[in-house]
């Protein structure tokens, strides 16, 4: 395998990373802040990559238009959502492991039933392939890496320089002593839960016109967000970053030299390792 | 006198009889006869069970138009029972016994996707439930599945016949690289590819055979390692639909420049959509012609036509395959004169050749599968030019 080669797949690999730290770091807010786990997260990103394919695809609008309506429609989701269902399982890890298996059923059967079952397609947003060196991307996927890269930074700055932001941390660390100090826990909760499907919305919508828009989609993507989430420690956001990107990469690379379904096996054998020598993850803390 | 007016009361008495009997007869009631369709309807094959489904549907709807079909002496109208496999080969198990145990049906009009179909025959072969599907599994045929028939050629029957035409046509292939799903289907179909061009004596290489999970989203990384072998011709081999729109799409992005070509490709319209028509361009396939094309039989035409005008999208051949063989499940039930799955899966055998929208169909396969229970007609080698399916030859299969 040539140099190119293994640029090529590290290429592929950054794209799918972009797309897991946005998937990621929306189930590691929810995680961090309501000790649940959010099984139907990948729907959300379903959803967004549906809204974008009737308002890029269908109705023509602008494909910013359509990003920007499916964040928005998410954290509207994400309101919403998290009162009328999940708040009263807040840390109540088996009643949130249902309720979110049921959301994940009415969402897509609801999906499927209106969009029916069959994968559609979007067109390029950006036409046109860069060539470098015999490494070629295409503009849709550098697109996707750009906004994936801008959206992290600014979270990042969301949540480490802005009140808001350090009231999330405040919560996610410890909420009686976050309440003590006059920050509303319920809000921040609420706040943060939106957010994380924002970004789920938003990752779905990025990705609409580079793979196909399926109600089925989010499924594997959601296992892989709890492997990235495991890895980078539960509830850590730095640490589910770098862990996407390492998936990510480890995914596009090894991909030159094993079939999915082997790299499936292996992605699993490393979570299982660590589950066994490091548990807390990558940047996870102990009580975690 | 006595003896005279008896002759006439009972020559009436008779007469009587004879009309209510008759009248009787114009009278009786048609039966609707429930039949079984499974495929999938969600996932990346979605495409196959929706077609299945349709297919089956025209069908029935142009029997009630035209008052039922006679078997016997009594008329028959058909309806279906759908089920969604989801590709699914536990799935697929649930569904048949659910189809057979309590819909109780005795013929299932269908299915896609090899591994799902070894799945149902383990339920229809023991209790002899004549089964016909488009599944393109080497081993869904066989003498030990008697109620088992193909209704779409197969791997075995297009490999040669692509590939014959491929090499008279497009000397410039050479070595050729194959990406197929790693289950059942897409292992048989490369296999099949491989067996055609050493059977024919082809100066073709396969340089690359490359294998992947259905529902695969990005192929980079495997395009990559198959351009690494700088291939004169891709075949996306078994892939469905939605995972070989996608391939075709990242092998544009890769800038790969050779042949491409896709045995099992039957639908272009949802794979224009996806992949795009430059995506998509030069594309040479052997089942996803247009049936409205010129090269078409006429029925197959008027098919096409009232399929578009019925359901909005496009007749594939799949649709086409199961609408004809359930006019061949019910021409060999009015031949035999009866229902019994047994006895329709022997009369087709027997009679060997049916008249269907697909033209003369052929009941053939013995040499292969060492069993005449698959459907034979002819083929249109097809281009993708501008988003559309071009034909460009008419191929025969081999008996």
């Amino acid at each position: 395998m040539d140099l190119a080669a293994i640029i090529q797949g590290a290429s592929s690999g950054a794209v799918l990373g972009a797309v897991y730290i946005l998937v990621a770091l929306g189930l590691a807010i929810v995680f961090s802040l309501l000790r649940i786990i959010n099984f139907a997260h990948g729907e959300f990103y379903m959803l967004g990559a549906v809204v974008t394919y009737y308002l890029f695809g269908q109705l023509g609008l602008p494909f910013a238009v359509a990003v920007l309506v499916s964040a928005i429609g998410g954290f509207v989701m994400g309101v919403l959502v998290e009162r009328a269902l999940f708040r009263r399982f807040h840390e109540d890890l088996l009643g949130a492991f249902v309720l979110s298996l049921g959301l994940l059923w009415v969402v897509r059967m609801s999906v499927t039933s209106e969009f029916g079952a069959q994968p559609q397609g979007l067109p390029s947003v950006i036409e046109g392939v860069a060539r470098v060196g015999g490494v070629s991307i295409s503009f849709d996927r550098l697109m996707v890496l750009a906004v994936g890269a801008v959206i992290v930074a600014l979270v990042s700055l969301f949540i480490l320089r802005t009140e808001v932001g350090r009231a999330i941390r405040a919560v996610a660390q410890n909420r009686s002593a976050a309440a003590l100090m006059g920050i509303n826990p319920t809000w921040v909760t609420s706040f943060g839960f939106a957010l994380g499907l924002a970004l789920a919305t938003l990752a779905g919508s990025l990705v609409g016109p580079l793979f196909s828009v399926e109600p089925n989609m989010g499924g594997e993507l959601v296992v892989k967000a709890f492997i990235i989430v495991i890895i980078g420690g539960m509830g850590s956001l730095p640490g589910a970053v770098i862990a996407a990107i390492l998936l990510g990469l480890f995914e596009g690379i090894a991909g030159l030299y094993v079939d999915n379904a082997q790299l499936a096996i292996i992605e699993f054998l490393v979570l299982a390792a660590f589950l066994v020598v490091r548990p807390r993850g990558l940047l996870g803390t102990a009580e975690a | 006198m006595r003896a005279r007016l008896s002759w006439v009361f009972s020559l009436l008495a008779l007469a009587l009889l004879a009309a209510c009997g008759q009248g009787g007869q114009e009278a009786a009631e048609t039966q609707t006869m429930t039949m079984g369709v499974i495929g999938p309807a969600s996932g990346g094959a979605a495409t196959w069970g929706i077609a299945l489904d349709r297919g089956a549907t025209l069908f029935e709807e142009d029997v009630q138009q035209r008052g039922g079909i006679e078997i016997g002496d009594t008329k028959y109208v058909f309806r279906h029972v759908f089920y969604d496999t989801k590709g699914d080969v536990g799935e697929t198990a649930t569904v048949t016994n659910r189809l057979v145990f309590q819909d109780g049906v005795k013929f299932i009009i269908g299915n896609a996707i090899g591994a799902t179909c070894e799945a149902a025959q383990a339920i229809t072969e023991p209790n002899s439930v004549l089964f016909t599907f488009v599944c393109w599994g080497r081993t869904n045929l066989g003498p030990q599945k008697p109620h088992s028939f193909r209704s779409l050629i197969g791997p075995d029957e297009a490999a040669p016949m692509f590939y014959r035409w491929v090499a008279q046509n497009r000397p410039n292939v050479r070595t050729l690289a194959l990406i197929s799903p790693n289950d059942q289907s897409g292992r048989d179909t490369s296999a099949a590819i491989k067996d055609a061009i050493k059977n024919l004596g082809l100066n073709i290489q396969v340089v690359a055979e490359e294998e992947y999970q259905r529902g695969t989203q990005e192929f980079t990384s495997l395009l990559t390692r198959v351009l690494q072998k700088n291939p004169d011709m891709i075949d996306l081999s078994g892939s469905p639909t939605a995972d070989g729109a996608l391939i075709l799409k990242q092998l544009r992005e890769l800038g790969y420049r050779g042949q491409r070509a896709w045995l099992s490709m039957l639908d272009p319209v949802p794979v224009v959509r996806t992949a795009g028509a430059e995506a998509a361009e030069g594309l040479l396939g052997i089942q996803g012609w247009d049936l409205k094309s010129e090269m078409a039989p006429a029925s197959l035409r008027d098919f096409a036509q009232r399929f578009e005008q019925r359901f909005g999208e496009p007749a594939t051949l799949i649709a086409a395959a199961n609408y004809a063989s359930y006019q061949i499940v019910t021409q060999a039930m009015a031949l035999c004169r009866c229902t019994d799955s047994t006895k329709v899966a022997q009369t087709i055998v027997q009679t060997g050749s049916f008249d269907t929208i697909l033209g003369k169909v052929l009941i053939g396969g013995e040499r292969t599968y060492g069993a005449k229970h698959q459907f034979l007609y002819p083929n249109l080698v097809y281009e993708m030019r501008g988003g559309v399916s071009v034909p460009l030859a008419r191929v025969e299969p081999q008996p």
